[in-house]
């Protein structure tokens, strides 16, 4: 069980929503969409360094691994980076799924109880 | 016209002032979403986030060397002050003066740099004994050009320095003298030494971050 806890990687807000934008996204999992969804989902402006700053912490702890794309002229030649999940990403997601869901589910239903 | 320059100050910035991996998809990323119809603000906006994130997350990785170096540096007048009291700067000087000139001046001046340079050595074997977890990643060749940063950085920010003092009168050696707990000189010889330091710490224990793992298949 200890030896669990040590092995798993704890999520942060923002490093669990980019996972989940690039499993949403697939294939096409670059820094403009996700940028883009990012700001969709919550609702402001997203730092395009702030994405890439997190995608850099995730690749460093293994969840996501990234490959160079095509370049476009409107991109001035520079090559896309795709991210996609790996395993022990995926793990960690269904883990934090999992443990969040049970938070959740001992918590009361209604806002005013909740309050 | 006045909008293009603006842009291109902001690419620029983006180009010079940002680290990491992924810094040319960064700059795409940018350059992709501007031409999509974004406002120069927006753009700025970006680049000069992008910068501050950056540069926090590279003060981050080094804030450790950074305070040893600092501190380490600030640690020079004990030093200086005790290989004054063993005597060892005053009695090599003494038997190199007899020797002919230019060779006496050279060998005075090279008396002059060894214990300084012992100091930042010094400071840079303690760090690597701190941090044995690093040491794997030390190779010889790595920490003899480590060594040799160090002192050319030393070389390079003290002429620096010197010059800059020249005008105003003041010189580095009065500092292993008198005044050597307080005053402007006890910082400007520190600086150097922090700078050596810093380099030669940063040169033999890059940071390596990277972690590899295999994607998800399908």
């Amino acid at each position: 069980m200890m030896e669990d806890m040590r092995e798993h990687t704890y999520l942060g807000e923002f490093e669990l929503m980019l996972l989940l934008t690039i499993l949403h996204l697939g294939d096409e999992a670059y820094g403009v969409p996700l940028s883009r969804e990012l700001a969709i989902l919550r609702g402001r402006d997203v730092s395009i360094g702030s994405v890439y700053a997190a995608l850099d912490r995730l690749e460093i702890k293994g969840l996501i691994t990234s490959s160079l794309g095509e370049s476009t002229p409107e991109r001035g030649g520079r090559a896309k980076r795709y991210f996609r999940i790996t395993r022990q990403g995926l793990k960690s997601v269904t883990e934090t799924r999992r443990v969040l869901s049970k938070l959740w589910k001992s918590l009361p239903s209604s806002k005013e109880e909740l309050a | 016209m006045k909008q293009a320059k603006s842009v291109a100050l902001a690419s620029w910035l983006l180009k010079h002032f940002t680290f990491g991996p992924h810094r040319e998809a960064l700059t795409g990323d940018l350059s992709e979403e501007l031409h999509s119809g974004r406002t120069t603000n927006w753009y700025w906006r970006q680049v000069l986030s992008a910068i501050a994130v950056g540069a926090l997350r590279k003060s981050r990785d080094y804030l450790l060397t950074l305070l040893f170096s600092l501190a380490w540096s600030m640690l020079y007048p004990a030093w200086r002050l005790a290989f004054t009291r063993i005597n060892l700067t005053h009695l090599l000087p003494q038997r190199w003066a007899a020797i002919d000139l230019p060779y006496s001046t050279g060998l005075q001046g090279i008396a002059e740099i060894i214990p300084v340079l012992l100091f930042v050595w010094l400071g840079l074997f303690l760090y690597l004994i701190l941090r044995p977890e690093k040491l794997s990643d030390l190779s010889p060749v790595r920490l003899l050009a480590s060594l040799s940063i160090s002192l050319n950085t030393l070389f390079i920010v003290t002429a620096g320095i010197l010059l800059y003092l020249k005008p105003s009168g003041n010189g580095l050696g009065d500092v292993s003298s008198q005044n050597l707990h307080s005053n402007f000189q006890l910082i400007a010889i520190c600086i150097p030494l922090f700078v050596s330091l810093f380099s030669a710490i940063a040169f033999a224990l890059p940071i390596s971050r990277r972690h590899s793992s295999a994607p998800l298949s399908g």
